[in-house]
């Protein structure tokens, strides 16, 4: 999921419902542990068909029907638990066994009779209806129509946990499996739902009812169906960077040939991420759909995303970033999925990570535009208030009221996570990172991962061994505070070098290990790679040279991800800003005071991720009258 | 490594008076201390208090990590010349062949402590290097591309390494006994006799090639490729053709006698000291059925070549898992007579399991040694099911319970959990309160329980059949038993295996009638340390309830994750049993309150072992004599399990009964293992008399133990009453004490007892028969044991006794005994002491015996300033 707005949104409705507060991780009067650890799955479930006649959309009053196909694992089981919110169960049945269900709160406990044995393929049928419509921007969304111009729609949100309250699910990412997805509508709506459009078929009644087949499996969070009036455009297909794929996208009637603009880029950005992962994309198809009411900024539902209306307000490019998020978790989300929430950042640093890394490659493998987006990550991270344990969580903790709070973290998933992947790519090199990333997705596509089997990967690949960086960087919260202060002395030939680590210290937040690189360029162009282990809270260091360099530059590749307070001479500074790297200008230009605070790709498209912010009414409503 | 179980259930080995003496709970606490400081005597005797995990002054966070590995090592051929088993010097050529992995390669550090190098060359081509004592460092200019195969060779000199391996030259205090060298390399000690990545996260190939002087055996890994013998000199060649980890390359060369117990698929020879071949049988006669066992229970055949089980003078621990070629004990070896009191099977067992947990699949660093320990430690359970039945596996996974509630307290950070990174040598994590061998195992017990013996198993096969030649951490055997079973173990992994402590509970049952049935409530209170760091444990509780003339219980199960749970069930009857966990669901400490007439049936009709050693422990509050005739004649019973018998001796001893254990004595009972704990039980009513009043009269204990002093059929029973004597202060009977300490006895166990009554005894007339034995010539266990025993005499001879601890700190050849000796110049207290220790401090090549020196000689310091200021007081 793409948050920008969303994140703030969700922030926001979990204060007003009350959650959100960090929870403490143990219950002082019961002693209870309040961590969340991932539930059981005793059921390996297959495939998921299922039906839905959403009636009327002036007032959706849906029937669904699902037959989830699933096997037992371990030892024969006599009844599962699955998630269902907020509708009327009106039957349950099963080829060949007794069954009998009860429906409490948001648990649909089934009992089978005589008991599953493990192995064997079995089918269950659920009937049920009225899902409740919301306004709240996730579950079934129904969006009224206004007038003449404005047609109702509806839509889903399903990512983190909302699958259960439109279908009754075993709704949890640590499984995956194929789905089938009917939708039977009024005729002149399209009903779209992720996979290959199987069929189309006029009811009796005239309405319509469109199949949509998804043969590859994928967890219940990225299951999606919208119903509304659209106009297609096709982005793919011949004279496209992807002729082979069917890449349409949904969107306003009468905006078509502007969206072909807006979302111009897709076919190219899919190509990239192919290229780049070494893996083809692993989809049927790639589908946007522009939503009216959906709160989030783009959704990565498999094969079809749904994306926010502002993306009707913009210049082409301006929203690339979130056109390419929403693609690369394709890969990284889809593909291969965070095994419970805890994971999150695999998914979300990841696709935000993508976003620099197509930002570089379109601007033909400019390190600056990938540098700026860095160091704007950088000051996101920093901007957030002082993050310390065990006040704050980390960005892969356990700790949550609501498993959608993971997408809102101060230690951001999406940011840190972004960043984490920067220094990684730093620290290995670019290309052991990319290879590691592919040997990451080979081995783990189609599969459920927690941060460890990207940590293997790595370390498989890079030799290296990155448990302490995965303990400090992941597994706690925020970023170091890093001082540096660089003086030559002509008396005796020393560079002196002076590091510390300011951010509050502690039992719970112990230092980093930090490797400083220095790197020394000497009058005659020769240079010097020199290190100072700032592991503790200070380190002063000296090296003798023959004679005074011309620039010292500290990081220069940002293998370091800190709030830096550089302290040496303004000529090196200067010469950094006229022939430091990427990041060296960067950190040169604020040092004199040349630079804004937050640079800007020349893309453009970065700042709008910000300040987007809040999402008022008045704007969906001005996006929609267009 | 050998697990501490050994050291108690097995072998005795100058620790515990008898195999399995020590399995029950009270023998252990007095033991464990003295057992663990043995454990790693000859590596590390540092207080096991807190391990720092934080640094206040730096802000450094105190945690171990793996190794970069940099290079894929695919083979090393390793060519020794040892021009005489005398003279502790040779000279070798190392291969190693590798390929860079992910960047070319400029440098290479490998652990090569105190080698000296004399030249490096890669592929071909001299190499620069250099080398500070512990790390070699090797220069590659241009660097090696990556995957390019490269062969660097590495000829070096070795002169009598200070660890790692252990040279045994004749010795006139060991007359005919012949030269002998044997290596040891966990945790990371093989690089002080060759060069390699010395840590567990990396596995090649191995072949070595030794040379020696004609009449010595060779012994490596994997199979014999070829023997040869030219002008005097044999050389043996060595294949290990299955990858392995560094610390598991073992050469022992020596003179043996060899028994081969298996078959021409599956070779498996007993080496053992020359002479001693007809005891083979009788010691490790069961090893080929444990192979058939544990193939079976992992659908996984043996994985090397051959399965060699080798006897070792002056070895540091119990067992070596070495890859198809274990180490063992000096005194590992035992005829028929004392298969009474004496099992090897549980070490035997245990270094057996590790060829495949541990060797095959291998902990990918020491943070996670429980998935070689725990495991190993298992595979003793599951021999013992299979030879003795449900009942030897309860027994056994009773005893590892034991073991770990003694120790293992809720309470982190203070304490570390059994998997942690936190230490300052990685021999520490061998032996954590937390402790891997017996935590371990449990917690696959528990694992076992919670998912069904099917399950499990089928998850185990997975386990190995994604991770064999593999290195693991402890996701990786929870994701294969998830992907089994449907599960999610994250919880029960994380509280079992990342968090300290177990559960204390008290539990209350209670019994309303109501008409002609009634309520039953069950009250559970987790008593544990509970904070923010420290949650109550989670978990399900089965509650057995029995009924009379009914053989199937009821069974309600409670689910508990807080402080305080209960149930209440009405039934329609009263029930005649309620059992609290019998077959030993949930790895906890239980206190339960009931009836004593429940407590009765439940000793006398328990469904499992567990039960009723349940109700043995609980009888000893209550019951009254009813309780103390169920225990004796419980105790009396042949055709019980062993360990229920030694529990009812334990119950009688705690119920201070002296009547039926002077019956029980007097029966003569047929066990040594029961017999042995009537020691204990005396010793403890004694201990117990002495507290409440220093001059309580002890004569009948005296005469009772003088009786299983005299026990002329187990020397293993003999060692704890003359152990108990000396505990009880019992002077009446030194004579007795003294006659054994000139007693030969397996494992110089009756030697040992008598040693340890002479120090306790403070006898001034066995100050001679101690400083004997503290010289070379002795057990090198009992070696260790008179020198701290001679240490406690010194006030009757001080010149004489810190004379002998010098020479023996400065002299001797015998880890445990230099260690034993360096501790003993810091007990004498006397000053001079200080400078002999300076001297090492200053003086020893490595590292680590000059970091101990030099700690000990600061403690004698400080124990000698403040003397000094006490006595100006």
């Amino acid at each position: 999921m793409r948050r920008s707005a969303a994140a703030v949104c969700l922030l926001s409705l979990a204060f007003l419902l009350g959650l959100g507060a960090l929870p403490p991780r143990v219950d002082p009067a019961s002693g209870r542990d309040l961590d969340n650890w991932p539930r059981s799955h005793p059921f390996d479930h297959e495939h998921m068909d299922l039906r839905l006649d959403v009636g009327d959309m002036d007032r959706p009053d849906i029937r669904g029907e699902v037959v989830h196909r699933f096997r037992a694992i371990g030892r024969p089981r006599a009844s599962m638990t699955l998630d269902a919110v907020g509708m009327r169960i009106e039957g349950v049945s099963m080829p060949g066994r007794r069954t009998a269900h009860r429906h409490e709160g948001d648990r649909l406990k089934i009992r089978f009779d005589p008991p599953l044995p493990p192995g064997e393929p079995v089918e269950l049928t659920i009937r049920y209806r009225s899902p409740e419509l919301r306004d709240d921007g996730v579950g079934l969304v129904w969006s009224p129509g206004v007038g003449r111009d404005r047609s109702p729609q509806l839509h889903t949100q399903s990512a983190s946990d909302h699958a259960r309250r439109w279908a009754p699910c075993f709704d949890s990412p640590s499984d995956r499996l194929t789905t089938r997805i009917t939708l039977t509508v009024p005729d002149g709506f399209l009903g779209a739902a992720n996979g290959a459009l199987e069929q189309t078929q006029v009811e009796p009644d005239g309405r319509l009812s469109w199949t949509w087949r998804h043969d590859r499996p994928h967890a219940s969070y990225l299951w999606v169906f919208v119903v509304g009036r659209f106009e297609t455009i096709q982005l793919g297909g011949e004279g496209s960077a992807r002729p082979e794929l069917d890449i349409p996208a949904y969107v306003p009637v009468g905006t078509g040939d502007r969206m072909g603009d807006v979302l111009g880029r897709t076919a190219e950005m899919i190509a990239f991420f192919e290229r780049w992962t070494a893996s083809p994309f692993p989809w049927d198809r790639y589908a946007q759909v522009i939503c009216r009411d959906f709160r989030f900024g783009g959704m990565e539902n498999t094969t079809l995303t749904v994306l926010n209306g502002r993306v009707l307000d913009v210049e082409p490019g301006e929203e690339d970033d979130l056109i390419a998020h929403e693609i690369a978790h394709s890969w990284f989300g889809n593909l291969v999925t965070c095994r419970s929430w805890e994971h999150i950042w695999l998914n979300e640093g990841w696709a935000t990570f993508c976003e620099a890394l197509w930002f570089r490659h379109d601007a033909g493998g400019d390190e600056s535009i990938y540098a700026d987006m860095v160091q704007s990550w950088t000051d996101e991270i920093q901007a957030t208030t002082e993050l310390r344990a065990p006040q704050n969580t980390s960005m892969a903790s356990r700790r949550w009221s609501h498993s959608d709070d993971v997408y809102g973290r101060p230690d951001d998933a999406y940011v840190k996570g972004a960043l984490v992947l920067h220094m990684l790519r730093a620290r290995l090199g670019p290309e052991v990172f990319r290879e590691a990333t592919r040997a990451y997705l080979r081995e783990h596509r189609f599969g459920e991962v927690e941060t460890h089997d990207f940590r293997r990967a790595l370390e498989r690949v890079s030799g290296r061994s990155l448990e302490r960086f995965f303990i400090e960087w992941v597994e706690r919260p925020g970023i170091p505070e890093i001082e540096i202060e660089i003086s030559w002395s002509e008396a005796d030939r020393l560079l002196r070098v002076r590091g510390a680590q300011t951010q509050p210290i502690d039992e719970a937040n112990p230092t980093y290990t930090l490797d400083v690189p220095i790197a020394v360029t000497m009058g005659d162009g020769s240079t010097r790679q020199l290190t100072l282990d700032l592991h503790g809270r200070a380190r002063s260091a000296s090296w003798s040279l023959p004679e005074a360099p011309t620039r010292v530059e500290v990081d220069p590749e940002m293998t370091i991800v800190g709030a830096w307070d550089i302290d040496k001479p303004r000529a090196w500074w200067t010469r950094q800003h006229s022939k430091g790297g990427a990041f060296g200008r960067i950190r040169a230009g604020r040092a004199l005071g040349l630079a804004q605070a937050t640079p800007r790709g020349s893309v453009g498209c970065w700042c709008c991720r910000a300040p987007m912010g809040w999402m008022r009414a008045g704007e969906f409503a001005r996006s929609e009258n267009r | 490594m050998c697990g501490a179980k050994q050291w108690m259930a097995g072998a005795c080995v100058g620790v515990v008076a008898a195999a399995g003496l020590a399995s029950s709970g009270s023998e252990y606490c007095r033991l464990s201390k003295l057992e663990w400081a043995m454990l790693r005597a000859n590596l590390d005797e540092h207080d096991d208090g807190e391990v720092a995990h934080y640094d206040p002054e730096t802000g450094r966070a105190l945690l171990n990590f793996p190794k970069d590995r940099g290079v894929d090592y695919q083979h090393m051929r390793l060519e020794i010349d040892i021009p005489d088993m005398n003279t502790p010097r040779w000279s070798a050529s190392q291969s190693l062949v590798f390929t860079p992995i992910a960047q070319p390669l400029r440098e290479l550090r490998l652990d090569a402590h105190l080698l000296e190098i004399e030249s490096v060359s890669a592929s071909g081509r001299s190499a620069s290097f250099d080398h500070d004592g512990e790390v070699l460092t090797v220069r590659f200019d241009p660097p090696i591309a990556k995957g390019q195969r490269c062969e660097l060779v590495t000829a070096y000199r070795l002169s009598d390494p200070p660890d790692g391996l252990f040279w045994t030259p004749e010795s006139d205090a060991w007359p005919g006994r012949p030269a002998q060298i044997h290596t040891q390399g966990q945790p990371e000690t093989n690089s002080y006799w060759f060069p390699c990545h010395d840590f567990p996260n990396e596995r090649l190939t191995t072949e070595l090639i030794v040379t020696v002087p004609t009449g010595f055996e060779v012994s490596s890994n994997g199979r014999l490729l070829s023997r040869s013998s030219e002008e005097g000199r044999d050389t043996f060649r060595w294949l290990q053709d299955g990858p392995h980890p560094n610390y598991l390359v073992s050469m022992i060369v020596g003179k043996f006698d060899i028994v081969d117990l298996g078959t021409d698929e599956l070779p498996a020879p007993v080496y053992v000291p020359p002479g001693r071949g007809d005891d083979v049988v009788a010691t490790y006669g069961n090893t080929m059925r444990m192979v058939d066992v544990f193939e079976k229970a992992f659908d996984e055949r043996y994985p090397w070549d051959r399965y060699a089980q080798l006897v070792v003078w002056n070895f540091g621990a119990g067992g070596m898992e070495n890859t198809s070629a274990t180490t063992m004990f000096g005194t590992a070896i035992y005829g028929e007579e004392h298969t009474d009191d004496t099992d090897l099977d549980g070490l035997i067992a245990h270094e057996l399991g590790h060829q495949w947990f541990g060797d095959m699949i291998t902990c990918r660093s020491w943070q996670h040694i429980w998935l070689n320990e725990g495991w190993a430690t298992y595979t003793e359970s599951i021999w013992f099911e299979a030879r003795d039945g449900r009942d030897g596996y309860d027994a056994d996974t009773l005893t590892n319970f034991d073991r770990v509630t003694d120790r293992d307290e809720a309470n982190w950070p203070h304490q570390q959990p059994m998997a942690s990174r936190q230490y300052r040598h990685p021999w520490e994590v061998f032996r954590r309160e937390a402790n891997p061998y017996p935590k371990g195992a449990s917690t696959l017990h528990m694992l076992r329980r919670k998912l069904g013996d099917d399950v499990f198993f089928a998850g185990v096969r997975r386990y190995v059949d994604e991770h064999k030649f593999g290195e693991v951490e402890t996701a990786d055997f929870r994701r294969s038993m998830e992907a089994a079973s449907g599960e999610s173990l994250e919880r029960f992994f994380h509280q079992w295996v990342f968090r300290p402590g177990v559960p204390r509970l008290e539990i209350e049952t209670s019994w309303q009638p109501n008409g002609s049935g009634g309520r039953l409530s069950v009250d559970i209170e987790q008593t544990q340390n509970i904070d923010d760091d420290n949650p109550a444990f989670w978990f399900e509780l089965p509650v057995h309830v029995y009924f009379e003339d009914e053989t199937e219980p009821e069974i309600v199960t409670i689910e508990c994750d807080t402080r305080s749970s209960s149930i209440e069930i009405s039934l329609l009857r009263a029930p005649e049993m309620v059992i609290v966990d019998p077959d030993l669901h949930v790895l906890a400490e239980l206190t339960i309150e009931q009836p004593a007439t429940r407590w009765l049936a439940q000793l006398d009709r328990g469904p499992t072992l567990a039960s009723r050693i349940q109700a043995a422990r609980h009888l000893v509050d209550t019951g009254g004599p009813d309780a103390g005739g169920a225990l004796e004649s419980a105790a009396r019973d042949a055709s019980l399990h062993r360990k229920l018998r030694q529990e009812c001796v334990l119950a009688l001893g705690a119920r201070d009964d002296a009547r039926a254990i002077g019956h029980l004595v007097n029966a003569g009972l047929d066990d040594a293992y029961v017999r042995a704990d009537l020691v204990v039980a005396i010793r403890e009513m004694g201990e117990r008399a002495l507290e409440g009043d220093e001059e309580a009269p002890l004569e009948t204990h005296a005469e009772l133990l003088a009786t299983l002093e005299a026990d002329a059929t187990s020397e293993a029973v003999r060692r704890a009453a003359l152990e108990a004597i000396g505990a009880l202060s019992l002077d009446g009977l030194a004579d007795r004490v003294l006659a054994a300490a000139s007693v030969e006895s397996l494992h110089d166990r009756v030697r040992a007892g008598a040693i340890q009554a002479i120090g306790d005894l403070q006898m001034r007339e066995g100050l001679d028969v101690v400083a004997r034995h503290a010289r070379p010539g002795t057990n090198n266990r009992t070696r260790a044991l008179a020198i701290e025993t001679l240490v406690t005499l010194a006030e009757h001879d001080p010149e004489r006794v810190f004379g002998v601890v010098r020479e023996i700190y400065e002299t001797d050849r015998e880890r445990r005994s230099i260690n034993a000796a360096g501790q003993g110049l810091v007990d004498l207290g006397d000053a001079r002491g200080v400078a002999v220790l300076e001297a090492r401090a200053e003086n020893d090549r490595d590292r680590f015996t000059r970091e101990r020196a030099s700690e000990w000689a600061e403690e004698l310091r400080a124990a000698i300033e403040e003397g000094e200021a006490a006595g100006a007081d």
